[in-house]
């Protein structure tokens, strides 16, 4: 089975409202599609990058899923302290690279696999079936346990909107219920309304205090490669072992040339870096001069810089 | 799989794009180093032994000791200057026999696989390798270094394996105390010898050599990760995704004054909950063996 490119929701301020929308709360994680085709599973992100051996919760189909040839969808995610899902915490899993060490970290970062939809079933894509359809078969294949749910659907978008603001979650998902299963990326039948917004972006330098990092200066590329800096972020979710570690991290990194397409506000003391980490940072809202408010720093990730572009 | 390198195999005229990942990696079991009192991992600093402080990065340069205590400064510049033109290819230079390799030049193992529009071209070399069985020496240059390597085909995939230069595989000639051939042999023993060789002759079935200590070791550490000896406690036990959906739930029930179980066209039975809940106890316990850990020691 070759993986496909899921299907993505675009971006929306508003809730559509009307009996052909449904709404799902938008959990923060990774997203995985499992692919079984009855000899064996495997488990591939939104890039097509396999996960088959960071995700044995998945992988043993047989105690959730009541047939062997179904393609599935869905978010994996991982609860933080504060008991919302937490990207940092779901990389920790999914970033691994020494499998060996999959099992030790499946006690300490449990994850649940929420499940979405359903592309293919019994040797059949059925993805030209509506979204009732598809859901409907979910729910008769899909048994919940612990470490798998089936995401629940709701009429009510703007009161589950409502809902998914108090309990600070990162927004919801609207889908139209008439609607097949586009592959390829974004399409204007699923719609994310977001309640905080994130972003990957590359770290083109850093600042220190005590020998030791305590900010990161991010940029995002155009169209014509230049990194635009868009601000500093100094808090979030990294320890100080984090910060502690980072410090050795960049040390190769290190460059006399400002990476930037021009100089940030925050250059004072700057210690500039070939722009190769990148990080998802969560932020409340752009600024007139294109910066972010309150970034707040998530996780590093594995995203080449050049992908890290404005939109 | 995670890329290392990008470039392209240069093959006649024609360039295949390709992407290129490790194949091979290393399972042992790594440990850090703690400090015994508090277990604090032990960090490397850079110390200057004359001026007898720690050193950042921009104060280090690089020295070749070409004797005892007498260096040559070589700066970055330097070495740009005599770097090799990073043409980002492998360039395949002739095509000869596998069995004209012998084993003790290679060193390590990539993963080639086309990138963009690579992959006619990528098949096509694929098939015209596998149908004449020949493999090719290509010359490559990865991050300032040029290497040797040889370009296979493993299974359905196209390899390289990067080789040593015949100067880096020492002679034969300098291992001590090997016997010559003259050396005289009992017919009967070496009978002996070849026919025991044949009753322990086998197909290589890599799935029967598995790594017996290391399956130990990380036993002992899941062991001791599952309450015993653990240093540091992990987390506070967990939030449960179930209690979180059934929050929610209830949440909305409040804000929409609809009934709790039923704002859903598709019923939804996901957030039932499981009459018990394994997950939140093993933390428990760990955390509490910690303690009890911590307090032995503290006696101690």
């Amino acid at each position: 089975m070759q993986p496909i490119d899921p299907m993505e929701p675009i971006a929306s301020e508003v809730v559509p409202h009307g009996p052909e929308w449904i709404a799902q709360v938008k959990w923060d994680g990774v997203r995985v599609l499992t692919y079984a085709d009855g000899l064996s599973v495997r488990l591939f992100n939104r890039r097509q990058n396999e996960r088959t051996w960071h995700y044995p919760e998945i992988t043993q189909l047989g105690d959730y899923c009541k047939t062997n040839s179904v393609i599935l969808d869905g978010e994996v995610i991982a609860l933080g302290e504060d008991g919302k899902p937490s990207f940092h915490e779901v990389m920790r899993r999914d970033g691994l690279r020494r499998m060996e060490k999959v099992s030790q970290m499946q006690k300490i970062v449990p994850v649940t696999y929420m499940i979405f939809d359903l592309l293919y079933l019994n040797g059949e894509w059925v993805i030209q079936r509506s979204l009732q359809e598809r859901m409907e078969l979910l729910q008769r294949m899909i048994v919940p346990n612990e470490q798998i749910q089936l995401v629940s659907s709701h009429n009510d978008g703007s009161a589950l909107f409502t809902v998914v603001q108090q309990h600070q979650l990162e927004g919801i998902v609207l889908k139209n219920l008439t609607s097949r299963y586009v592959l390829g990326g974004k399409d204007a039948s699923w719609r994310k309304v977001k309640d905080y917004r994130d972003l990957i972006a590359v770290v083109g330098g850093v600042t220190l205090r005590d020998g030791i990092v305590n900010s990161l200066l991010l940029g995002l590329y155009d169209r014509e490669g230049r990194l635009h800096y868009i601000g500093h972020a100094g808090t979030g979710k990294l320890t100080q072992q984090d910060w502690r570690g980072l410090t050795q991290t960049i040390v190769p990194l290190r460059q006399q040339a400002m990476p930037f397409y021009r100089l940030p506000s925050r250059h004072k003391d700057a210690v500039w870096l070939s722009p190769q980490l990148t990080v998802k940072v969560q932020f409340a809202e752009w600024t007139a001069s294109g910066t972010l408010r309150q970034p707040s720093i998530q996780s590093f990730v594995d995203l080449p810089a050049a992908e890290c572009v404005l939109e | 799989m995670h890329t290392v390198w990008k470039g392209s195999i240069s093959f006649g005229l024609v360039n295949i794009p390709i992407r290129m990942f490790t194949a091979t990696e290393e399972r042992d079991i790594h440990f850090r180093q703690l400090h015994k009192e508090c277990h604090t991992p032990i960090k490397y600093a850079k110390m200057c032994p004359h001026c007898d402080r720690e050193v950042s990065a921009d104060e280090i340069v690089r020295g070749f000791e070409y004797e005892k205590g007498n260096f040559v400064i070589v700066q970055d510049e330097d070495l740009d200057k005599i770097t090799p033109e990073t043409r980002r290819a492998i360039e395949i230079l002739d095509f000869v026999d596998l069995t004209d390799i012998d084993p003790i030049y290679f060193q390590k193992s990539y993963y080639l696989s086309p990138q963009d529009t690579g992959d006619k071209a990528y098949a096509l070399l694929r098939q015209a390798m596998k149908n004449t069985g020949k493999i090719a020496i290509a010359k490559v240059t990865i991050r300032n270094r040029q290497s040797l390597a040889a370009v296979r085909i493993y299974d359905n995939c196209i390899v390289m394996e990067t080789i040593y230069y015949p100067d880096e595989v020492r002679a034969v000639s300098q291992v001590p105390a090997l016997p010559d051939h003259e050396i005289e042999l009992a017919e009967n023993e070496l009978k002996m010898a070849e026919e025991l060789i044949r009753n322990m002759s086998t197909s290589f079935d890599p799935a029967k050599y598995t790594d017996q200590y290391r399956t130990e070791l990380q036993h002992l550490i899941e062991q001791k990760m599952e309450g015993k000896e653990v240093a540091v406690a992990p987390t506070a036990p967990r939030a449960n995704v179930i209690d979180l959906m059934q929050a929610l739930k209830e949440s909305l029930a409040a804000t929409s004054n609809a009934p709790a179980g039923s704002p859903v066209r598709v019923s939804t039975q996901a957030a039932e909950r499981p009459e018990e809940r394994p997950a939140a106890e093993p933390a428990q316990a760990t955390t509490s063996t910690t303690r009890k850990l911590r307090r032995k020691k503290a006696e101690a």
